[in-house]
Parts: structure tokens; C-alpha cells; sequence
């Protein structure tokens, strides 16, 4: 009986440890399979997968992996585009607003047919369909008049509206290119209404360096079309908690994290993770609500505009960097080199902001300065340095820092004063929407029929020697009417996992186009 | 009597089935009202949204709500608002099997400790069934049991960041199904259930009376041929539905343990969904939940009216 107890004692301790090993083991297996794959954390997946849709920044990331365009943005350096799917581009000499475009004929898409004149076409009408509500759509389709093959469907013929110099060209051929034909069946122009287009949204295919696998509910996979390449599989995993992203990339989890907080720096850099920097398309503002309330005295949003001191923010924020980040007007430098030499919209200047708020006949009513809870540090900072630079011009602040209510507070109206973090602009800063009295993001509330016509015209020009002037004008009226009083872009920090080598993530513009070229070597 | 009993049971599944039907409309018309009240996603200045009354917002949501009651009377849930293209069932479920395995396991191994931890624990209190043990022994048996008392009282999420800050290599659901097990409180439900069960059958009078004929008491656990072992028959016949009726607690769990360890389970359709303002995508998550959640009641009232024949049942 003893015998048969303590067989049966030894039987079950067997199997328990059988089982804890093969745990274990499944656990460490987790490890092993990670080599020629890149987890990249992000807080939310990308949204949608056709580039010339209205898409969500990760989407847009992800696009530069999967499709193409005619010229695109290498990601090596700032702002540097090169050739993709045309081999050359010729400018008509005589005429200067047309060119003459021709494609590579070695290109296949993901799906094995070749790619061709007719895609760049059907890509074009696709983006002026009024239906897919492109946001390429007014801005190209004022300045491109004519995009046709000659001769074969290897050889374009593109003008202009006005003479465009080769770079902005480049720059304006830089969307995205779509299949003209998925499965043998012609793709309809209009895609987000029609049964073809939605299936293409869910399983798209293009010419990038990467092809799409699957979506699920927290991840979204590409694989790599080289099988030379030393990436071979790009995982986009949606951890939305900040803190666990810091965490995951940490414990090796995840292999990439954007949007990282300046307070988890020092974590990270103690960790001996390497980081790479970039400027993105994005600004921080003191937004002035300009329909209610002391702020909509134009002169006492002159005296707030002229007592912010935001060089002094920016150099507490960002160290001896803060003073290039600063924005001295309502033209970040990192949009175009040429901004710089614009005269600050409203130079600080505490003295005269004094005088002005006197002026304006302010009573000392506190006012309320609302900061979003999730900018972090740099939110709650800047907020209260706004807030005593603003008590040493005479104006009462009182700093709120909201949560999920901040966004419905901006849209409704119901605020004096916001910080804001102004991104979303895609490819070029578009303010229009920002000034427009009708505009998707006036949020200022500011309606001047100057200012619309003025930034409007701004708006419509791609060519630097019309839109430069039209710059300093809208500066002077901005300067006038100060619904914003700008303050600062803000680097940002990318991390990634130490397995990683030849990481080049620097322009905001194609931020992860140079993934295919990683570890190679 | 066997007419009467099937005549019950088809008016219990009826009952069932009308139940789930008014909770699901009920549910999702609720829900599509708040979001339709509730400010746009967007920072949208539009001239058109400018316009637009909080009744007018809260008629487009509406419009779109009926348009998914009628997709689902043909059996579609339609297109997710936010992640165009995609087939709203493509992220609703697949998604539902993990969060629903991961909620029967949970309960399961939950009971499985929790009835084996009650068990013993009645019998070591029951003298009829063995003489009280030595003090060494019953106090370590009472520091098991406190510590687990204490690890049950910690929030499953609290619960859950521990164990990933701790355990980096090993496999997520393991870690799911241990916070779930020790942070949910349901295995000392389940004890303290069972041991209730099981020390009302020992003052029954049968239990005297087998051991006065010399049948054997039993040891620690109930083994076969011992009188512990038929009480515990006896009590698992009210424990049985009990247990079923835990599932539906326990999933609403599993949707907050799964944001920690990020799983693909139903906890980021509805979060994404909510947060995205995606109507089909929140209203196909919650006919999901509403059915597995009445399924599940159902199944245990049928349970209990095929283990308890004597029982009345209000229809």
C-alpha cells in the first residue's frame, strides 16, 4: 500500500514538472524568433491602409513601406526626395510647366502584374474623385492641369498650372501610387463606396519594399518581398499605455516606440537604448478663444501674444536646442529654410504687453489656461510658465489641466486660453484650416475676411516665389489679429531596441522608409 | 411528469431567448443614444457640424444605428467606421474566443482550486469526518489560506502589471489565467461555497449512519468509497450551476486584464471602438457580450433544472 502511494506521489510530481518545464520552455521560446523582425509599438494601429484617404499617422507611416510614388521621400535626410517608380524626369525648357515623366519598367506589384502609366492615371482619378474626398485633392488639383501617357503606358506627360521648378516637381509627384487592377477586374475610382475599394482597404496591394499580411484587432503585419533583406517581417502592435510601451521596449518586447515622453528619457538612456531625433510637422500654441470673453479684444490678445516669452519655455524644456525649436512666427523653419528670415509675428516684449493689457481695459478677471493631461511634462511645464509669464503682464491665469473633456471643450468654445500641440499637417504645414472662418480647425474662432482671403491664396500656392510673399502677409495679419501666440515645435525622441543597427529615423516625412535597409550587413 | 418537464425546459430556453432579445436592443439603442450625444471624435470646425444641434448629432448616430439593425437581420455587422475596409466580424469573433477561453478557464481552474481548497477545508473542521489535526499542521494550513486571501483582495489589473514586471519570458495567457485566478476572488467564492456545501451534507444523517457501519471517513480530499466522497457528490449537484453562472463575471475581468497584457481578446474592439467613435464596431461587441452572457445563463438554468428535478422554476 505504501509502494502504491508513494508511486502515485511520484507520478504526479513527475507530471508537474513536465508541465513547468514545457512552460518554461514555451516562455523562453518567446525570445529566439525575434531576429529578422521589428516590433514597433505604437498607440494606435493604422487606420487606413489606401495613402490617398485621409489617414492616421501610423497609417501614413506604414504606407511608406508598402506603396510607391513617382518620387519620394528617402528618409536619409531631411526633406530628401528621389526617384522611385519614374526612371527620369524631363522639364519642357521652353514652356517650364510641363514635364515629360518616365517609368521604370522592371516594377511589379505585390500581387505579380506589372506596373505602369495606366496606375499613375487611375491614381490621379481616384484622388480628384470628389467621393474618396482625398485630402491630395484641392491642393494638387489646382496646380496639375494635365497628367496623360504618350506615346506607351511607360512615358507620362504632366504640366502645370504655373512654371514649377524640378524640386517642387518632385514634390508634388510625391503621392502615393495605386493598382489600376486588382484580380484582373479594373479598380473603381471611387473607393470608399464601393464594395472593390473597401475590399481593397482591408487587403491592399502596392510596389513598396514590404507587402501587407494581416490585420487584427492589435497588430498589423508586413512582410518583406526581398528575402535578402535583413528585416524580414514588420509587426505595427497597438499598446496604448505609454508607461508599457517604455516598459516593453525595455524587457525587449517590443523592438521600436514613438511618442515618447521626455520624463522616460533618462529611463531609457540609463538602459543604454539608442535614439534617434526628428522634427515633427507639428507646434506648440497658446490658442486664445476669440469669440467670448476678454480674448476677443483683439488688443488684449496683441498684449498676451506680446508677454509670452516662449524662447524662455523652450530653452528650460529643451536645453541649448530650445532656441531652434522656438517659433518666432506662425511659420515653423522646419517647413521650409526660407521661413527664418520672417520678422517675429508678435516679438515678446514685456513692457509694451503691460501697456496693452491697460490698454484693452482687462478688469483682472481670472482667466483659464487648460492644458491636455496627456502632453505629459511638456504640457504641464509650458502651462505654468505661460501662467506666472502672464501674472508679470498683469493678466490673472489660473492652469487647468483637463483630461478627456479638453478636446470637447476646445471644439464647443468653452474656454479662455488652451495650450495646444498643433500636428496633423501632413506633407507641408496647411494653416489654412487653422485661420479659415469656416476652416476644420479654427478653433481660435477667429473669422477676418482678410485673413481667409489672404491665407486662402496661401493655401492654393506650391511655387515659393508666389507663396512666399503671400507668407509674409499672412504673418503681418496674424500679427495683427494674434488668435494663436506661437511658442515652440518639439523634437522627438524615437527609441529603439539595441539589436537594431544602421537606424535612420529623421524626417517626419518618411520616418521608417529606410527600415529595408536595417541591420544590413 | 416527463411532458411536464419538457413543457419547463422549452419554456425556460423561450424565456431565454425573449431575455436576450429586449437585452440586446436595449443595450445597443442605449448605447448608440450616449455616443450620439456625446461630442465628435475630431476637432472638427466644420460649417456643417458647426451647425449641426446636439438632437441633429445625436439623429445621424441614430440613422446609423438602424442602418446596423438592419445589416444584422441579415446577419451582418457590417464595415468598421474607423479601419476602413474591414469587416466588423473580422475583429469581433475571433477576438470573442480568446476573451471567452480565457474566462471558462479561468473559472475552471478557479472552481477546480477553489472546490478542492473548500473541500479540505470542511473536512479538516468537521470531527465526525477526522480528528482535529496537530496545531503545527492547522496553522500552516491557515497561513495558505490567509495568504490567499490577502493576494485575492489585490485588483486583477494591479495583479496583472506585477506578474509582467516579474515573469518577462513567460507565455501571456499564463499570466492572464494566474492573475485571473488569484486577483479575480472567485476561487475563494468557490471555496467558501463549497465548504458551506459540504459541511451542511456532513450534518446530514446519512453520514452518521455510513460511518457507523464502518465505512471509511477519508483523508484530506474525498476519495471514492468514502463517506466524504459521497457528500461531495451530493454538494457538487448545487455547486454545478453555480460555477456557470461565474463565467459572465469573470469576463468582464478578463476584457481589463487583457488591456494590461495586450491580448487580441474582445477588451480592444470595444476600448478602440468607444474611443474611435466606431458605431457597428461597440454595438457588434455588445451583441456579442449580451448573448454570450444570457447563452451562458441559460445553459446554467438548464443545468440546474436537469441536476435538480425536484427544484421549482419560476418561468
Amino acid at each position: 500500500m505504501n509502494k502504491l502511494i508513494q508511486r502515485r506521489r511520484a507520478t504526479v510530481a513527475l507530471a508537474m514538472t513536465l508541465v513547468v518545464a514545457t512552460l518554461l520552455a514555451a516562455g523562453c521560446g518567446l525570445l529566439g524568433g525575434r531576429k529578422h523582425e521589428v516590433i514597433v509599438a505604437s498607440p494606435n494601429l493604422p487606420d487606413n491602409l489606401v495613402p490617398i484617404l485621409h489617414q492616421n499617422d501610423e497609417a501614413k507611416m506604414l504606407s511608406d513601406l508598402l506603396y510607391n510614388s513617382l518620387a519620394g521621400f528617402t528618409g536619409r535626410r531631411q526633406s530628401e526626395i528621389a526617384l522611385e517608380l519614374a526612371d527620369a524626369i524631363e522639364q519642357n525648357l521652353e514652356k517650364k510647366d510641363s514635364y515629360k515623366i518616365r517609368l521604370k519598367k522592371d516594377v511589379a506589384w505585390h500581387d505579380g502584374r506589372p506596373f505602369d502609366g495606366l496606375d499613375v492615371l487611375y491614381t490621379w482619378a481616384a484622388i480628384q474623385n470628389p467621393a474618396n474626398d482625398s485630402p491630395l485633392r484641392g491642393r494638387l488639383g489646382d496646380i496639375i492641369t494635365e497628367l496623360d501617357t504618350v506615346g506607351d503606358v511607360y512615358t507620362l506627360h504632366c504640366a502645370f498650372r504655373v512654371a514649377v521648378a524640378p524640386d517642387d516637381a518632385l514634390w508634388l509627384l510625391s503621392f502615393k501610387i495605386l493598382p489600376h487592377m486588382i484580380n484582373g477586374a479594373e479598380m473603381p475610382t471611387n473607393l470608399v463606396e464601393t464594395d472593390e475599394g473597401r475590399a481593397f482597404g482591408s487587403n491592399p496591394v502596392g510596389t513598396g519594399s514590404f507587402r501587407f499580411v494581416q490585420r487584427t484587432s492589435n497588430e498589423l503585419e508586413i512582410s518583406s518581398i526581398n528575402p535578402d533583406q535583413a528585416i524580414q517581417k514588420v509587426l505595427f502592435r497597438l499598446q496604448r499605455d505609454p508607461n508599457l510601451r517604455t516598459l516593453n521596449l525595455i524587457k525587449n518586447r517590443v523592438d521600436v516606440i514613438f511618442n515618447v515622453d521626455p520624463e522616460t528619457y533618462e529611463q531609457l538612456d540609463k538602459k543604454g537604448l539608442p535614439h534617434s531625433t526628428y522634427a515633427p510637422k507639428a507646434f506648440y500654441a497658446l490658442a486664445l478663444n476669440c469669440s467670448r470673453g476678454f480674448t476677443a479684444n483683439e488688443t488684449f490678445r496683441a498684449a498676451l501674444a506680446t508677454g509670452v516669452n516662449q524662447v524662455a519655455i523652450a530653452a528650460e524644456l529643451f536645453g541649448e536646442d530650445g532656441k531652434d525649436f522656438s517659433m518666432l512666427n506662425a511659420f515653423p523653419a522646419n517647413d521650409n529654410p526660407l521661413y527664418k528670415r520672417l520678422p517675429p509675428t508678435q516679438a515678446f516684449d514685456a513692457e509694451k504687453a503691460k501697456t496693452l493689457v491697460i490698454k484693452s481695459g482687462y478688469n483682472g478677471e481670472e482667466l483659464e489656461l487648460m492644458v491636455n493631461e496627456g502632453m505629459g511634462s511638456v504640457g504641464r511645464v509650458t502651462g505654468q510658465r505661460l501662467v506666472d509669464q502672464l501674472k508679470e503682464i498683469g493678466v490673472n491665469a489660473k492652469l487647468s489641466v483637463i483630461g478627456t473633456a479638453f478636446q470637447a471643450k476646445l471644439v464647443e468654445g468653452r474656454y479662455d486660453m488652451a495650450l495646444v500641440l498643433e500636428d496633423g499637417f501632413g506633407r507641408k504645414y496647411d494653416h489654412y484650416a487653422l485661420y479659415y472662418s469656416r476652416g476644420s480647425r479654427n478653433i481660435s474662432r477667429i473669422r477676418n475676411v482678410q485673413l481667409d482671403d489672404v491665407a486662402e491664396k496661401w493655401n492654393n500656392s506650391i511655387v515659393m516665389d508666389i507663396k512666399f510673399p503671400l507668407t509674409q502677409e499672412l504673418n503681418t495679419i496674424l500679427g495683427r489679429l494674434n488668435p494663436y501666440a506661437y511658442l515652440f515645435s518639439s523634437p522627438q525622441r524615437v527609441y529603439y531596441s539595441k539589436k537594431l543597427r544602421n537606424v535612420t529615423i529623421i524626417d517626419e516625412d518618411a520616418l521608417i522608409k529606410t527600415l529595408p535597409l536595417w541591420n544590413k550587413g | 411528469m416527463q411532458k411536464k418537464r419538457i413543457m419547463t425546459l422549452l419554456m425556460l430556453v423561450g424565456k431565454a431567448l425573449l431575455k436576450t432579445v429586449f437585452l440586446v436592443l436595449l443595450s445597443t439603442w442605449l448605447t448608440a443614444l450616449v455616443l450620439g450625444i456625446l461630442p465628435q471624435r475630431e476637432r472638427s470646425m466644420d460649417v456643417q457640424q458647426q451647425g449641426q444641434t446636439v438632437e441633429q448629432r445625436s439623429q445621424t448616430v441614430m440613422d446609423r444605428y438602424g442602418d446596423w439593425l438592419v445589416g444584422l437581420l441579415h446577419f451582418d455587422l457590417g464595415h468598421s467606421e474607423h479601419y476602413f475596409g474591414d469587416k466588423v466580424s473580422k475583429y469581433v469573433f475571433s477576438n470573442l474566443l480568446l476573451t471567452f477561453s480565457l474566462s471558462l478557464f479561468s473559472v475552471i481552474i478557479s472552481a477546480a482550486f477553489g472546490v478542492l481548497l473548500g473541500v479540505h477545508s470542511a473536512i479538516r473542521s468537521s470531527w465526525r469526518i477526522q480528528p482535529p489535526p496537530d496545531a503545527k499542521r492547522e496553522a500552516g494550513f491557515n497561513l495558505f489560506r490567509y495568504t490567499l486571501y490577502v493576494i485575492n483582495a489585490v485588483p486583477t489589473y494591479i495583479l496583472g502589471i506585477m506578474l509582467l514586471l516579474i515573469a518577462t519570458t513567460a507565455p501571456m495567457g499564463l499570466l492572464v489565467m494566474i492573475s485571473m485566478v488569484l486577483g479575480s476572488g472567485i476561487m475563494m467564492d468557490f471555496a467558501q461555497m463549497s465548504a458551506r456545501l459540504m459541511e451542511e451534507e456532513f450534518q446530514e444523517p446519512y453520514v452518521l449512519n455510513a460511518l457507523g457501519l464502518g465505512m471509511k471517513a477519508g483523508g484530506a480530499l474525498p476519495r471514492p468509497g468514502t463517506v466524504s466522497w459521497h457528500a461531495f457528490r451530493a454538494a457538487s449537484a448545487s455547486l454545478l450551476p453555480l460555477i456557470g453562472s461565474k463565467v459572465p463575471f469573470i469576463m468582464g475581468n478578463v476584457l481589463v486584464i487583457e488591456m494590461v497584457f495586450e491580448l487580441p481578446g474582445l477588451s480592444e474592439p470595444l476600448l478602440g471602438g468607444l474611443i474611435n467613435q466606431d458605431l457597428p464596431l461597440v454595438l457588434s461587441v455588445l451583441l456579442l457580450a449580451v448573448l454570450v452572457v444570457q447563452v451562458i445563463a441559460a445553459l446554467t438554468e438548464v443545468l440546474d433544472f436537469v441536476i435538480n428535478p425536484g427544484k421549482q422554476f419560476l418561468i
